[in-house]
């Protein structure tokens, strides 16, 4: 096992493993950068192994960022191992294109199609009611997922190797995925209802006039929601509903 | 140096910054606009107007998604530009500050997304520049790696530097011209308070979130979740 200096400088390269991101080896360089402080423990003073292991993991990677934490547990096991003789040196790089398609899915799928909603819609609805304290509840919702993963996907596959598999699997991070979409449109409901009653207040128009207010809203962002899923896009939207409000609102 | 020069200086600076979070480091998502808006608004003495520009921005801009080479819209620089352009608006309009000046800013913010949307290309394209430059740090690492890891660190943490630097720069070539436009405009024109675009970009990005979530059933558990709270806050609010 690598020391816990070595597992701290991995898991704070693991926050750059993006900065040179390029298109023909995406996260190649950052995820060589990032082991490499292990690599240097593993082989110490053996020049020619140390640098046959940063050539083995200076080549195309790209998964999601944070799913490079579990990957590089393994690699570093890996990489122990083959130190000892107990595995070939190419296991780590074999394991790498092996898992970097299925765990940028999943990776992609939960964090940013599922987490990041979630945070986003509880951060704004606590703008509404906290106002201040929305921009920490984004973050602080976010980063939990965020951060655990970072964590303990490095330590669990340093502790298990290969096993981490199993370990992601069990998870199930798809089916967690679709239980936060379920409460993000909950909490979405919430939002939308709140905004009306903030912009049109039953003490000014009544409360039928809320409930049609929230009614409206509710199949306004609807149907916004299907032209957006239909290839409507932000700016055409923009173009279309905002520039002929505008224009309205300075002539009348 | 006019008030709005030295904050489109300001923006490009911490638009800048907050924005390696985004791609090149920590992604802890400080570069998602319900964070650099307040910030940017903060820096230039209106958190508030800041807030609330970045809660639009940030349901608008929700399913914009970072999926292989997929290269979404910067939402980072977008929020710094709108939260710019319309604090200097509503400066020059001469708005009162905090939540008595949220009306006006009903009124602003809208244009000024409308204006920031189209020039958003800039920063994509900027954003395209630098991971094609980053392909030769990758080259330079490969050819020198006799030299040990911290050529490794070393030339991975100047790819960083360039989103740092690129970023910055498209960030003053459009943030400088619209927001001294934009105060030159709206010193001398004020605009009356219309809050109906707000309403139809709040709306949108209800859309937008609403989208980025659909699962199974979710459009009936949303619907469920706003009559029960629309109810349970007409019910407080009487």
């Amino acid at each position: 096992m690598i020391s816990a200096v070595s597992f701290i400088k991995v898991f704070i390269g693991s926050f750059f493993i993006q900065s040179s991101w390029s298109f023909e080896k995406m996260q190649g360089l950052g995820f060589a950068s990032a082991i490499s402080p292990a690599l240097d423990e593993i082989y110490g003073g053996d020049e020619a192994q140390k640098k046959g292991a940063y050539k083995r993991h200076l080549a195309f990677y790209n998964a999601h960022p944070y799913m490079a934490s579990p990957v590089l547990g393994v690699a570093i096991n890996m990489e122990e191992k083959a130190r000892r003789g107990e595995c070939a040196k190419e296991a780590p790089a074999r394991f790498k294109s092996l898992v970097m398609g299925p765990y940028g899915a999943i990776g992609d799928a939960f964090f940013w199609g599922a987490a990041r909603p979630l945070a986003s819609i509880a951060g704004v609805l606590a703008t509404v009611f906290w106002s201040m304290w929305g921009p920490l509840v984004f973050l602080v919702v976010y980063n939990l997922f965020h951060l655990l993963m970072r964590w303990y996907g490095l330590k669990k596959g340093i502790e298990l190797g290969d096993g981490v598999v199993a370990f992601i699997k069990s998870l199930d991070l798809p089916m967690l995925g679709v239980r936060l979409k379920y409460l993000s449109a909950a909490l979405l409901g919430v939002l939308c209802a709140a905004s009306a009653v903030s912009l049109l207040p039953p003490s000014r128009g009544g409360a039928m006039t809320t409930a049609l207010a929230i009614a409206a809203s509710v199949t306004a962002a609807l149907l916004s929601g299907y032209a957006f899923k239909k290839g409507l896009t932000i700016q055409a939207l923009a173009s279309i509903v905002l520039a002929p409000l505008i224009l309205y609102g300075i002539i009348f | 140096m006019s008030a709005a020069l030295n904050g489109a200086i300001l923006v490009s600076v911490a638009g800048g910054v907050l924005s390696l979070d985004r791609t090149a480091a920590f992604q802890v998502m400080v570069s998602r606009p319900i964070v650099t808006a307040p910030v940017i608004g903060y820096l230039l003495g209106h958190p508030l107007w800041g807030l609330v520009a970045g809660a639009v921005l940030e349901l608008l801009l929700i399913g914009d998604l970072p999926v292989g080479r997929y290269v979404p819209v910067h939402e980072t620089a977008l929020s710094a530009l709108v939260t710019g352009i319309t604090i200097v608006a509503l400066e020059g309009m001469g708005a009162a500050d905090g939540y008595a000046g949220l009306k006006s800013e009903m009124t602003v913010l809208p244009l000024a997304v409308l204006i920031a949307l189209p020039v958003g290309k800039v920063f994509q394209k900027a954003d395209i520049i630098t991971r094609k430059m980053n392909a030769r740090l990758f080259e330079r690492a490969a050819l020198s790696i006799d030299a040990g890891s911290a050529v490794l660190l070393r030339e991975n943490l100047k790819g960083a530097v360039l989103f740092l630097i690129t970023n910055t720069v498209a960030l003053l070539v459009t943030a400088v011209p619209l927001m001294t436009g934009a105060e030159y405009v709206f010193t001398r024109f004020a605009l009356k308070p219309f809050t109906a675009a707000f309403a139809a970009l709040l709306l949108a990005g209800a859309g937008a979130a609403a989208w980025s979530i659909t699962t199974g059933r979710s459009a009936y558990v949303f619907g469920a979740s706003a009559a029960v709270a629309g109810a349970l806050l007409t019910w407080l609010a009487l």
